[in-house]
């Protein structure tokens, strides 16, 4: 039997049983049919203009469009093709294997050759790199329909513009199998599980690393230096960085082929990247003893990282480092010391794991909500005018950082609630507490980083104090309320390998904090409009918000009471 | 039929199987043995033809694994112990990929129809694999090793997360496969199962084979005459661990 059918066979299998399982059932057909109709409506706004109206715009400038000259046009598609090819470059040493754990198990003990699953896969992977530059060209064909018309009916030979088209294509289809052959052939290389891999592949990431750093330096300082754009045609066609930058180069010949009527440099690029081509698949081929090996030991961990990186699972990511060694465990005596008995052990439970999971997140967002309240102070001048607006300022900047911080720790955090729902319902308190427990231990960054922000902006901008008062009500509540609202609805949209409910449970998420935010935000603003001043606004704002969060906590307590992870 | 040579595999700088040579013969049960991280997966996925060893190699029905790798599986079949499948093939697209794979279509119905009701499968044939419990998901995996007339079994904990009436039947299929000829390795930590089933086994601690033979050359190499298996082998992996380290790179 011909080896390639039963990998023809899976992949039809499971594609059509996956559409097939996303239609039959209804809860899942809903979402797929909310999935479908919104990105219909995103392509059908960009790529086909529906319900705009200035897209007659580019028509007009298309008469007074002057061809650039063609050392110009050769200069950008050099450049562009150097960019491409320094992003390739940055992936180089990173496994791309797409292989699933099933692969491992099932197909890999098969007679099936590795030599057709590693060529079965690189045409798949081939296939997917050209697909998203394809689904990206088709939303942007409105757009720049009118500019390629122009550019082709102006070129110097237009005759060629069907050809110009061909060539362009080719480019990016060979610059495209280049990247997917030498990608296999490195990484299969470097990612071994024998000891000198470690060492093959630091030393390669640091090469590509000084090379492309060095390469933007150079930039820098040739454009420090000679400022313009006929320094910059000179770069662009020095022999040197076309040396280096020789697929680019490649790519740009075949390109401009048309344009400039010289088709031996085309025919020289196309040979030279079809050797590349050659060499890259040669050299994976000869590896292909460490295929199964490599896919097996680490693939198979890459391919969960990345699905865990897809569905935000930062616990998930760490739990996996910690697996693989690769984790330091971080401790904070000041949590040790803490006296929370009872309920309260959830709440300490989270300001241990916090830090392990999202250390670096909650710097970054504590940094930026400081630093924004310091801004925002900074921003105010002494006049009342000036106080109100840096002061309602201070205040919708904190309820947008907490509402960052929620998705960041809830996102992460409450599938966590969901994994472990068997060891925490087994646990002496009602489901009401264990959710409201949760809340707290997840809002306690927000609430401390927001209190921080509202400390500096009064030391900033001491005139402003009501408002950094009424901004030190709001935070405790509107984070609860953010997280209430987040934990809501992840126990509504819980499935977190069902992408189309993933993307469904995005757009939720959105829609919940709007209407969760719409009575205190309304009673915050009425009591503003009527001068009840910062503090009396905040502090009804507040309540506000605390009642909303009570009736989102009970009702999600309701369903976590009834959550079976395996339904 | 099987026979592991001199089969070392090293992650990064820790080895996890040290030198292992053993044979595995027609009719004969064999139990691979040891604590947790003993190297007893790795063993099982080097001669498995999914790991490749850092030393040694395997030869299966006279075949190769490193050099023809082919020919040496398609004899063979292999049961992880939490095995992973397509989650998106039915219970029966699951069983037919894996005879197309070997090139085992001829009378596939009617195969599949026979384990499909040995392991009361039968009524889920048409149901995703996503849907199944682990008991179910185990019982699949069993299936498609039988799927195709290897003759080179290894079951990697194979009686772990099924049911008791599954485990019966499971000894039972494991059985029958030895009366038809099979050479079967069991990786298990059920000592009491080995001792029963198994014909001859290797006890591993730290990727080294520290023992092999039946249970009495076991109890009368290691001086423990009318010991149980289960206390020779807390006496040689004991020693092994209080022994130095066996690899250092």
């Amino acid at each position: 039997m011909n080896p390639l059918k039963p990998l023809l066979f899976l992949t039809y299998k499971t594609t059509f049983n996956g559409l097939k399982r996303a239609i039959t059932t209804p809860k899942r057909l809903s979402y797929f049919i909310f999935f479908v109709l919104y990105y219909f409506w995103i392509i059908n706004r960009v790529a086909f203009g529906a319900g705009t109206s200035n897209m007659n715009m580019p028509s007009q400038l298309v008469g007074k469009f002057q061809f650039p000259p063609l050392e110009v046009l050769d200069a950008i598609v050099f450049a562009l093709f150097s960019f491409s090819y320094l992003i390739m470059l940055l992936a180089t040493t990173n496994y791309q294997g797409t292989l699933r754990p099933a692969d491992v198990d099932v197909l890999f003990p098969t007679p099936i050759p590795a030599k057709t699953v590693l060529a079965f896969r690189i045409a798949r992977d081939y296939f997917f790199t050209l697909i998203t530059p394809l689904f990206l060209a088709l939303l942007g064909m409105r757009a720049s329909k009118m500019g390629w018309e122009a550019i082709f009916r102006k070129m110097p030979h237009p005759e060629y513009s069907g050809i110009a088209l061909r060539t362009i294509t080719v480019s990016w289809i060979l610059m495209a199998f280049c990247f997917v052959a030498v990608v296999h052939a490195v990484g299969l290389y470097v990612n071994r599980s024998d000891n000198k891999s470690d060492l093959k592949r630091n030393v390669l990431s640091w090469g590509i690393g000084l090379y492309v750093v060095g390469f933007v330096a150079f930039l820098i300082t040739w454009f420090y230096l000679k400022p313009g754009l006929a320094s910059a045609m000179d770069l662009a066609e020095s022999p040197t960085l076309r040396t280096i930058f020789f697929l680019p180069l490649f790519a740009t010949s075949i390109t401009m082929a048309p344009f400039t009527g010289e088709f031996w440099p085309a025919v020289l690029g196309f040979v030279g990247m079809i050797a590349v081509i050659v060499l890259g698949l040669r050299l994976a081929f000869r590896q292909i003893g460490w295929y199964y090996d490599l896919a097996a030991t680490k693939g198979y961990n890459m391919v969960k990282t990345r699905h865990m990186m897809r569905t935000g699972d930062q616990s998930g990511m760490m739990a996996e480092r910690a697996r693989a060694g690769k984790y330091k465990v971080r401790r904070f005596a000041w949590v040790y010391n803490l006296n929370m008995s009872g309920a309260k052990a959830l709440i300490w439970k989270e300001l241990v794991l916090q830090p392990r999971t999202i250390l670096p997140l909650l710097i970054i967002l504590f940094v930026c909500q400081v630093g924004v309240s310091a801004l925002t102070a900074l921003m105010g001048s002494t006049t009342v005018r000036s106080v109100a607006i840096s002061g309602y300022f201070l205040i919708g900047m904190q309820s947008m950082m907490n509402m960052s911080l929620s998705m960041v720790v809830g996102q992460t955090g409450f599938l966590e609630v969901l994994r472990r729902v068997d060891l925490q319902k087994a646990l002496p308190f009602t489901p009401d507490r264990i959710v409201r427990n949760e809340l707290l231990g997840r809002s306690a960054v927000g609430i401390f980083s927001s209190w921080i922000g509202c400390l500096g902006f009064v030391i900033l901008a001491p005139a402003s104090w009501q408002f950094a008062a009424a901004a030190a009500l709001l935070a405790p509540s509107v984070t609860l309320l953010l997280m209430a609202t987040n934990f809501f609805v992840t126990i509504l949209f819980p499935d977190i390998d069902d992408q189309t409910q993933r993307q469904f449970r995005g757009l939720m998420m959105l829609l919940g904090t709007v209407l969760a935010l719409f009575f205190p935000g309304a009673i915050f603003i009425v009591l503003t409009v009527v001068k009840a001043g910062p503090i009396l606004s905040g502090l009804a704002g507040s309540i506000a918000a605390l009642g909303v969060t009570l009736v989102i906590s009970s009702v999600a307590g309701a369903i976590y009471a009834g959550f079976n992870p395996s339904e | 039929m099987l026979e592991a040579i001199h089969l070392s595999k090293d992650y990064k700088n820790f080895r996890a199987v040290d030198d292992l040579s053993f044979t595995l013969n027609p009719g004969e049960i064999v139990g691979l043995l040891g604590p947790n991280g003993a190297g007893k997966t790795t063993a099982m996925r080097c001669m498995a033809g999914i790991l490749r060893p850092t030393a040694g190699t395997v030869i299966i029905n006279g075949h190769d694994i490193l050099l023809d790798q082919a020919k040496a599986k398609t004899g063979l079949a292999y049961v992880p112990e939490v095995p992973s499948l397509y989650e998106l093939l039915t219970v029966e697209e699951h069983l037919q990929f894996v005879a197309m794979c070997f090139n085992e279509l001829e009378n596939f119905k009617a195969n599949a129809d026979q384990l499909l009701e040995r392991y009361h499968l039968l009524e889920k044939r048409r149901d995703l694999v996503a849907t199944l419990s682990k008991g179910m998901r185990q019982k699949l995996a069993v299936a498609c090793a039988f799927i195709h007339h290897a003759n080179v079994l290894l079951f990697d904990e194979p009686i772990v997360g099924i049911d008791p009436a599954g485990v019966v039947e499971m000894k039972q299929e494991i059985m029958r496969a030895k009366q038809a000829g099979c050479a079967i390795l069991i990786s298990t930590h059920l000592l009491d199962t080995a001792e029963k089933l198994c014909d001859r086994v290797i006890i591993l601690a730290r990727g080294k084979m520290v023992a092999e033979g039946t249970i009495q050359q076991l109890q009368f190499s290691s001086h423990m005459e009318g010991e149980s298996l289960e206390d020779i082998f807390l006496k040689l992996t004991n020693e092994s661990v209080e022994a130095p380290p066996v690899f250092d790179i």
